[in-house]
């Protein structure tokens, strides 16, 4: 049975080189995708002849949770230095130009030089124009930082709905991914695909895994709310249109629980985008608040026993003076009609006082070089006075290192979370990379793979050949 | 069987990442060298950077009041030099007055001298600058001194009136050569002397305020920058000269003249030394403002290095951090080429 | 005598040979044959009784031999249903009349009725699974046909569930006024996990498990249906937990402590579930909470497998296996001396032995491999060479028959 055996043994050969080709086939053709894990035909021989039992896939499940926990660090980081540096951007301008502390700068210099020259109303209007630059930049950055919020809140929806996508595919592909392997069929490329998700979803959520039998896979946040248990688990968020001063943005459900993005490092773009909306958005508007609170009591009018009242500065509740954090004063500080000259007013109420009445008038002579006043208003600028602790920064400074320390506060933030992002960022590569060692494809090692199953294969094609050979040879002798 | 592995794909994209890096750096190098300043103030700074702002206003704040320090200057100035023209002209009347009292001079050139010193005196106190009378005080929109010579002067109609209600007549009527010396010397005292020393200055010949301008000239130093036409030492030139003029333009007996002329000697007299100490204070005041105008261009400097240790980047550094990264990059650039042409398959026929 | 005893000597040689060379046909002919054994011929002389003087040529008698318990080659198939015997034993077959007979050609494919049939007709006959035939018998009447099921799994509703992992120690106990157990508005739980379940209808349900901090090392665990869930998630659910459990862990190890019994929970329609908590930990400051629980939703069948061991296993989609027969192996004690029978079928005889069924891939009975078949055990070179020498003999034998002629042609012309 010699002859027939090897026949059918160089048969078997041709067989199992070929699938082995199409498996090196496939790694060369995938070298390039990222999410595509090396695949092995691991040879068993069974006598006689060989078979090919089982394609295997190269896994290493540590570099891989790392992978993912690098990248939704990364994610979330990234997601938040971008939106600090746009907020710092849209609010206080290329290099702080259109910041509320460069107006209140210009503002305070202004009134160095009407306080020098009282007497010319001209230099007085450009007090009035400086006090205009810093309720712009007050006015602007409250509209740019709920437009920013507005905005902020439609990425969160957009990334809800992603997740809850991907959590669809995710249970198309984990159900495969079960059934193939109790049925004990390949399940390689579903794997792969499940892989893939899942660095997707830790993008936007950071997630902790954890495998059941039969390579069935559970999700939860690293907060222990299940995201995939046999069914995705919703992800729920109502998108508020449009944002206002002090109002609360809606928050996001994982599985009825809601998700908040932490005051800790964000991790992931769900957790950063929340912050952003959350704690930066809103504490940067409570800044820009007492900023606004700031100015409007330095320039109040002052005369005890009457009450204080709003001078240059003025809102929709003058002629008080707010003396705790009102939701949304920046957007709605404007300067006093009565200064204002553009529209009737007396620049000259700013030397003397009594925008408010008579009583306020501190030039009582109405002398043309009274500068008492204005020196006075300058110092005020300079004076500390005590701010809320809600709004993040050291509660009691004059308003101009308050309008200073603002940025501050958000350089500081912006600093430490790009710091961050850039290391997230670094370690996501290099445990990209990793894993990619690990169970990424090598071409070169892969060709000379196909060399060694393109030697295998030619030397079964020449027994068969051969067996030809000595068959035809006994047939001739016939 | 695992040995020690390596992924085409890792290998293709090892570089790529440092690669981005070293072209982000090598943008914010290249910026950096031009500026001089760190790319991204805030980022680099951080929690600091609110220092840096607050340098900066500082900064701008002190030049702010550099250029206000020099209005102030220039006001003194102005007024230094007004003060000497007064002090000079004061000078002449007291040796024209010296003259009368030896009765060597003519009436008329005694009268002529005090009308001239009053002219010259309202025209200087009434030096204006940008608009703002000098001596004004704060009320710097009005002129502090009217013409006294002019016939619709308050002053002169006042000194009218008090002459006619004290003695009965007006100074030009022939009655008036009956005047003793005694007479005058009381009418100077109970009734001249208030119109320029007391309440009849203001109400007849200032409308100066008595305040004068207060002016900021250092972040924490602000001072009196101006000199009021109430000093008491230019009442006392005005009132010298009023005399001279008013005596010796009437029919005053020579007896009157002369006590009129000692008495407006003295005055005037009196008025130099109050005058010199006037500019001394002037001068004092002058001094303040450039020594804080010196004070604050030497803040300006340490500011300015402060800023740049804040936010400076040393641009030889600079400099050889972008000649380090462009040839790192080629280095880069020329070993991904190599790599990508380390390739089995170039082997394999 | 003599001369027309070698002549009749030498036919019997001729005949032997042209049987041999029939069989070497046959072994060609189906030297691809899936489960074809190769026929040999044995020879035997017969010797006549003789004196001392003379001889008396005797003859040659054949015995055909088939090489029935020579294992052939495998060859692999991607069919699951190409089944080949590794080591002793035959499949047992039944033709349409209900003849029960033994194969080793086991390409089978379903039929109509999605009985299994190879290529001869025969249909593959089985135990049910669970059955285990007594040793040493051949018990042909608990046979049935194996015929792959076409129809759905029936759900299966959860009976139990479990739950493991940790909850984070150092949690804020939550006041018992607002304990998820009191289903208030203000109700609140430091971990939330849920699970999913189904019913006998193979609906799924989720069932929201929420832990609760409740003091130092204890909690409370209630569990409610998420159907029952205010709108927008969350508490009050409109009716009260399904059931509450507390959980008390050891500050020392983390552990539960004193162990707790499953909850038994009774849901809506009567359907009950056991859900153990006794692995649960205490420990770390991140919770990490994983469930399981059987059941599942109906679903229809995906593939069927046989095993080593010759199991039949439905696979359905939701991965569920169901174990539907095992395929015995029939063994004699000669399987040489087996009757063959057309389509690749021996029937066993006196000599054989009797047959005994067993299931396979024990004791001696060999392994069934799952796509593969196995190759007739013929070598077309051994054929081939064997055919050369049969037709050499033949050759010689006729030369000796025509010799014998000759010599008599020449004693016949003596006459003359």
């Amino acid at each position: 049975m010699s002859l027939s055996s090897a026949l059918s043994i160089a048969q078997s050969a041709l067989l199992s080189t070929s699938r082995q080709t199409s498996v090196v086939t496939r790694n060369v053709a995938d070298a390039s995708n990222p999410d595509y894990a090396r695949r092995t035909g691991v040879v068993v021989s069974t006598a006689p002849g060989a078979r090919m039992v089982t394609i295997q896939r190269a896994v290493d499940q540590q570099l891989f949770r790392q992978n993912i926990i690098a990248i939704s660090a990364w994610s979330g980081q990234s997601t938040l230095a971008g939106g600090l540096d746009r907020l710092q951007l849209a609010v206080n301008g290329v290099d702080n130009a259109s910041s509320a502390s460069t107006a209140i700068g210009k503002l305070h210099n202004a009134l160095q030089l009407y306080a020098t020259t009282p007497s010319n109303p001209n230099v007085g209007a450009t007090v009035v124009d400086a006090a205009k630059q810093a309720i712009r930049s007050l006015n602007d950055g409250t509209q740019a930082i709920q437009a920013f919020r507005a905005e902020t809140d439609t990425q969160i929806a957009a990334s809800v709905s992603e997740l809850n996508q991907l959590l669809a595919q995710f249970e198309d592909v984990n159900k495969t991914i079960v059934s193939g392997t109790r049925t004990g069929s390949d399940v390689s490329d579903a794997l792969d695909k499940r892989d893939a998700l899942l660095k997707r979803i830790a993008a936007h959520v950071p997630v902790t895994t954890h495998m059941r039998a039969d390579n069935d896979m559970v999700i939860t946040t690293t907060n222990g709310i299940t995201m995939f248990e046999t069914v995705a688990r919703p992800v729920s968020f109502a998108p508020s249109a449009a944002y206002s001063p002090g109002m609360a943005g809606s928050t996001v459900y994982i599985d009825n629980v809601p998700v908040s993005g932490g005051a800790n490092e964000a991790s992931g773009k769900l957790a950063g985008l929340l912050q952003l909306r959350d704690t930066t958005g809103a504490t940067m508007q409570a800044q820009l608040d007492e900023i606004a609170r700031g100015l409007i009591s330095a320039f109040a009018e002052s005369a005890p026993p009457l009450p204080d009242a709003a001078g240059l500065f003025t809102w929709n509740g003058a002629p008080g003076v707010p003396a705790n954090l009102v939701n949304g004063l920046a957007g709605r500080i404007s300067v006093n009609a009565a200064f204002d000259p553009e529209r009737g007013g007396n620049v000259t109420l700013l030397r003397d006082g009594g925008a408010n009445g008579a009583g306020y008038v501190a030039n009582a002579a109405g002398t043309a070089s009274f500068s008492d006043r204005l020196i006075a208003l300058g110092d005020r600028l300079d004076q500390p006075m005590a701010f809320s602790p809600a709004a993040g920064i050291a509660a009691s400074s004059s308003v101009t290192a308050y309008s200073a320390s603002a940025i501050g506060w958000l350089d500081h933030a912006r600093q430490q979370a790009t710091t961050q992002a850039d290391t997230k960022e670094a370690l996501a590569s290099r445990t990209a990379e990793a894993l990619s060692n690990a169970t990424g494809v090598n071409i070169d090692a892969e060709m000379s793979l196909m060399l060694d199953l393109e030697h295998t294969y030619q030397a079964s094609a020449r027994l068969l050949t051969t067996v030809d050979e000595m068959l035809k040879t006994l047939l001739n002798a016939v | 069987m695992k040995a020690v592995s390596v992924s085409s794909a890792a290998i293709s994209n090892a570089m790529r990442y440092s690669q981005m890096r070293m072209q982000v750096d090598l943008v914010k190098a290249q910026k950096e060298m031009d500026t001089g300043k760190v790319a991204d103030t805030g980022l680099a700074l951080g929690a600091r950077s609110a220092q840096a702002v607050n340098f900066h206003r500082d900064l701008d704040r002190l030049n702010a009041l550099v250029d206000s320090n020099a209005l102030v200057s220039a006001r003194l100035k102005s007024t230094q030099d007004s003060l000497g023209q007064i002090v000079s002209a004061t000078q002449n009347l007291v040796n024209v007055l010296t003259v009368a009292v030896a009765g060597d001079a003519s009436d008329s050139v005694t009268s002529k001298s005090g009308s001239t010193m009053l002219q010259s005196l309202s025209t200087m106190l009434n030096a204006s600058m940008n608009g703002e009378y000098l001596f004004a005080g704060t009320n710097t929109d009005v002129r502090p001194l009217d013409d006294y010579t002019s016939p619709a002067s308050p002053a002169r109609a006042a000194f009218d009136a008090a002459f006619l209600g004290h003695f009965g007549f007006s100074k030009d009527d022939p009655a008036a050569a009956g005047i003793s010396a005694a007479d005058i010397e009381t009418f100077m005292t109970s009734v001249v002397e208030p119109q320029f020393m007391g309440a009849g200055w203001e109400a007849n010949w200032s409308s100066a305020t008595d305040q004068a301008i207060v002016s900021r000239i250092a972040l924490n130093e602000t001072t009196q920058t101006s000199v009021s036409a109430n000093n008491e030492g230019l009442r006392k030139v005005a009132m010298a000269a009023t005399l001279a003029f008013e005596a010796f333009s009437g029919n005053l007996s020579a007896e009157a003249k002369t006590a009129v002329a000692r008495r407006a000697q003295a005055l005037a007299g009196e008025a130099i030394a109050d005058l010199g100490q006037l500019q001394s204070q002037a001068g004092i005041v002058q001094n303040r403002v450039s020594d804080a105008s010196a004070r604050i261009n030497t803040q300006i400097d340490l500011f300015e290095k402060h800023i740049i240790a804040l936010e400076g980047v040393d641009p030889y550094e600079a400099a050889n951090r972008v000649s380090d990264l462009m040839s790192h990059i080629q280095t880069s650039f020329a070993l991904t080429a190599r790599i990508h042409q380390l390739s089995l398959l170039n082997y394999l026929t | 005598m003599s001369l027309y005893g070698m002549m009749r000597t030498s036919v019997s040689g001729m005949a032997a040979q042209s049987s041999k060379l029939a069989t070497t046909a046959d072994n060609i002919a189906n030297s691809d044959t899936t489960g074809y054994k190769r026929a040999s011929t044995e020879f035997s002389s017969m010797v006549m009784p003789n004196t001392g003087r003379s001889y008396t040529s005797g003859g040659v008698t054949t015995t055909v031999i088939n090489s029935i318990s020579h294992q052939g080659i495998h060859k692999y198939t991607t069919s699951a249903l190409d089944l080949a015997v590794d080591g002793n034993g035959f499949f047992v077959v039944q033709d349409p009349g209900g003849t029960k007979v033994l194969t080793r050609a086991g390409a089978f494919v379903p039929d109509g009725q999605g009985r299994l049939v190879n290529a001869a007709g025969f249909q593959l006959m089985a135990y049910p699974y669970g059955f285990t035939p007594a040793a040493g018998s051949a018990d042909y009447g608990s046979l049935v046909p194996v015929a792959v099921p076409q129809g759905e799994i029936p759900a299966k509703a959860t009976t139990e569930g479990a739950f493991q992992g940790s909850v984070p120690a150092g949690a804020t106990p939550v006041p018992a006024a607002n304990l998820p157990s009191a289903n208030g508005v203000t109700a609140q739980s430091t971990v939330s996990s849920s699970l999913v379940i189904y019913d006998a209808q193979g609906t799924q349900r989720i069932l929201d498990v929420h832990f609760t901090n409740t003091g130092a090392g204890t909690w409370e665990v209630a569990v409610f249906d998420r159907a029952d869930a205010a709108p927008g998630g969350g508490f009050p659910y409109s009716s009260g937990p399904l059931g509450t459990a507390n959980l008390t862990f050891d500050p020392v190890t983390g552990a539960i402590d004193p162990a707790v019994a499953p909850l038994s929970l009774s849901l809506p329609g009567g359907q009950a579930v056991d859900l153990d908590f006794s692995r649960m930990t205490e420990t770390g400051t991140q919770p990490s909470v994983v469930q399981n629980a059987d059941g599942y939703a109906g679903s229809a069948i995906e593939k069927v497998e046989i095993s080593k061991d010759g199991i039949v296993s439905a696979i359905y989609g939701n991965g569920t296996i169901e174990k539907l027969f095992a395929i015995p192996l029939a063994e004699v004690p000669s399987p040489d001396r087996l009757t063959v029978l057309p389509g690749n079928v021996f029937a066993a005889n006196g000599e054989s032995g009797d047959v005994s069924i067993g299931l396979a891939n024990q004791k001696t009975r060999g392994a069934i491999i799952s796509g593969a078949l196995e190759n007739s055990n013929v070598d077309i070179a051994e054929e081939l060479t064997d055919m050369i020498a049969a037709q050499r003999s033949y050759t010689a034998n006729s030369k000796v028959f025509q010799t014998g002629s000759e010599l008599m042609d020449v004693l016949v012309n003596l006459k003359r």
